[in-house]
């Protein structure tokens, strides 16, 4: 038994218009306190697995693939090199792989840049003046080659 | 579990990773040992990851495995238990780690707005709804139709409230009267701030493994025996609220598969999901565990305390030890666990347990999830 | 298939692992002081929503002063709010119906809170009101005026008090509110 209802013409429906606002303040976690400290004092700091030994470039509570608690810190030195990378007009994006630590950091390339970037390239951290750190990811201003 | 606490400083990633770690120690199991992982957390809106299952998963011990997240609302706590049933009930899985995890404080400037988003755009959210509108509004027809009063409803609170103060984990336990309850602050008439559980950031898991290798792994295994699931229309307000219908649909659907006829006499305890007071007495009636309107009366008579003959919520339940969202129905089912096995210290009721029951409830007055529990 | 476990507790030489409950609360004065790191963040999610074609024409209703509601001839309920389908015998409904503006209270509540947490200058009374004219039981959601809280009583008849005509738009705030009738 067919129903008469279907949709007839375009001014019966309708669009309802509505926002919602939304407003966070997150707590970055036990691990990052560690991470967002050495920012501020312009260090890039690893988090060592104690079972496989794997070095990560970001702030872990635990590793991942052996689910232990980390509590071995490494400072990494904030030269690597250009794992990968994306252009939109002036801005670079880059993907930074370090040695002898699993996984990349993204972050972007200085502006303008001298020549096209390549895989491989060495780039390496510039950090922001001391007194304008604040433990945030932009603590480091860009990546440069060198 | 971890603790539950207004605000933690751990991620909810850190939380996820504390619970489930528990849980495997506990188990004498490490992470390779699991052949899957089952998350639950609520409405993504609360700490603004829009693919909140697959950000937690790292911290459940979801890396490389197969993973999935499920959803009821508050329904949640037990539902991932119920999922992670499945995963063994099929053979699909020997091992399967089942994880529930809230982190409700970075919604600013309250988490409760959270829940704004959840209502009907055109029709609702326009009046300036509230989360705590439909509680009220269930409370206050429950009252009328069953003629239950304030003080028979704030006999709950006082009740949780004190057992929590054995739990070492709870958020809010407190020696507190009758009188205090009543007194407290009007939120939303009839519902009054000690009415209320508090919001919560935590964690908690389970380990659920098949029967051969649960005999091998411990002498006294606890069992799940019966499961029960059912969500109702969302068009909530063409319901009667004062009676949970898909609560009790869900509870027979457990009690079925668990043979039990007499749910008053073959229950020996249960963890009632208690976000109000008023609920832990209409979840009781949808459960069976009490006729209709006559929840308040076995509260009055003691009954339901720790050393009465139908002990409910010994843990101190959301009222005394936190909410969580998704968490909570797992700490529920923990506590189940706990007592089954003798294990919950000053909270063990005094009558000797072999069956418990843990329920929870959520989204728009809509979904029960029921887990029966045996040695 | 055999029954299933619920988790133990593995300790085959006897010696009982201690359970510890991990966790770090922030104080309040950490938390307003923010002497550990905290990142915020701000979204305005914006929308525009497809009504549909049944809330579109109770909107269309509304706006022309009217409350509309759908019937499904197989179950024989006529449901407000409007849905294109009967979601318990999940077919198409049938036919719309024009029902009355006055209801009965099926509930309410006197909210001192708004839906950030913050406390209301004056209280708002809710309700759910079941509409005349539509299947036992058939409420909408809605606010109350013209009454003192204290009064308000759970089978109170109401009728919707609209906004004048040149203010509807075609939303559930074209009624501006539900108001008591006098009990004949």
């Amino acid at each position: 038994m067919t129903s008469e209802f279907r949709y007839t013409n375009s001014e019966e429906v309708r669009v309802w218009k509505d926002h919602i606002p939304l407003k966070y303040k997150y707590s970055i976690g036990v691990a990052a306190q560690k991470f967002s400290s050495a920012l501020k004092e312009g260090k890039l700091l690893g988090f060592k697995c104690s079972s496989c030994s794997k070095v990560y470039a970001l702030p872990l509570l635990f590793c991942p693939e052996c689910f232990k608690e980390i509590r071995e810190y490494v400072e990494i030195k904030p030269e690597g090199e250009i794992y990968s990378f994306t252009e939109r007009g002036e801005e670079v994006v880059i993907a930074v792989k370090f040695p002898d630590t699993y996984g990349v950091l993204i972050h972007k390339m200085k502006k303008p840049l001298a020549g096209r970037p390549r895989i491989g390239q060495k780039v390496r951290a510039v950090f922001k003046k001391k007194e304008e750190r604040s433990g945030d990811i932009t603590d480091i201003l860009w990546f440069e080659l060198f | 579990m971890t603790l539950f606490r207004h605000r933690m400083l751990e991620t909810g990633k850190e939380m996820a990773f504390e619970a489930a770690r528990m849980a495997l120690d506990s188990a004498g199991l490490e992470r390779k040992d699991v052949d899957a992982v089952v998350l639950g957390s609520a409405p993504d809106a609360f700490d603004g990851f829009h693919m909140k299952g697959e950000q937690l998963l790292d911290g459940a011990g979801g890396f490389r495995k197969p993973y999935t997240r499920v959803f009821v609302g508050g329904g949640t706590g037990v539902f991932v238990p119920i999922a992670a049933w499945w995963h063994v009930a099929s053979g699909l899985a020997d091992i399967v780690l089942a994880v529930g995890e809230e982190k409700m404080s970075p919604l600013q400037p309250h988490p409760q707005y959270a829940f704004w988003t959840i209502f009907d755009q055109f029709l609702e959210r326009p009046l300036g709804v509230t989360l705590l509108w439909i509680f009220a509004l269930e409370m206050r027809r429950y009252m009328h139709v069953y003629n239950v009063s304030e003080e028979d409803i704030a006999l709950v609170a006082v009740k949780n409230k004190a057992n929590a103060l054995d739990h070492p984990a709870a958020q809010l336990p407190a020696r507190i009267t009758v009188e205090d309850v009543l007194k407290s602050e009007p939120i939303c008439a009839p519902v009054k701030r000690l009415d209320v559980s508090p919001t919560s950031d935590g964690a908690a898991a389970v380990v659920l493994a098949s029967e051969e290798l649960a005999r091998k792994l411990t002498d006294t295994p606890v069992w799940i025996t019966g499961v029960g699931w059912n969500v109702d229309t969302t068009y909530w307000t063409n319901r009667d609220l004062c009676y949970p219908e898909y609560l009790e649909k869900a509870a027979r659907m457990a009690y079925k598969m668990a043979h039990i006829t007499n749910p008053r006499k073959e229950i020996d305890f249960a963890e009632v999901y208690d976000p109000f007071d008023y609920k832990e007495l209409h979840h009781m009636e949808g459960l069976l565990l009490a006729g209709k309107g006559e929840a308040p009366k076995l509260t009055r008579e003691g009954v339901t305390q720790r050393d009465g003959d139908l002990p409910i919520n010994p843990s101190g339940g959301l009222l005394g030890v936190g909410n969580p969202i998704a968490a909570a129905g797992v700490m529920k089912v923990a506590e189940v666990f706990w007592q089954l096995r003798g294990e919950a210290g000053k909270r063990q009721v005094k009558k000797p347990v072999n069956r418990g029951l843990a329920q929870a409830w959520g989204d728009l007055m809509q979904v029960g999830t029921v887990v029966i529990m045996e040695r | 298939m055999g029954r299933l476990d619920a988790g133990w507790h593995g300790c085959n030489n006897g010696e009982v692992k201690r359970l510890k409950f991990a966790g770090t609360p922030i104080s309040p004065e950490e938390w307003r002081n923010e002497s550990v790191f905290f990142k915020k963040e701000e979204f305005d999610l914006k929308y525009a929503w497809d009504t549909g074609y049944a809330i579109a024409k109770f909107l269309e209703g509304l706006k022309a002063g009217k409350i509309l509601g759908v019937k499904c001839n197989r179950c024989e309920r006529i449901l407000v709010p409007p849905r294109m389908f009967c979601e318990k015998c999940f077919r198409k409904v049938d036919e719309w119906v024009t029902l009355r503006d006055t209801g009965t209270v099926n509930t309410f509540s006197v909210s001192y809170v708004n839906n950030d947490a913050s406390r209301r200058e004056k209280p708002l009374v809710v309700a759910v009101i079941e509409i005349h004219g539509a299947s036992p039981g058939m409420g909408i959601l809605h606010v109350l005026g013209e009454v003192e809280p204290s009064r308000v009583r759970v089978g109170m008849q109401v009728k919707a008090v609209w906004k004048p005509e040149n203010e509807r738009v075609g939303a559930i705030t074209d009624i501006a509110y539900f108001k008591p009738i006098e009990v004949m």
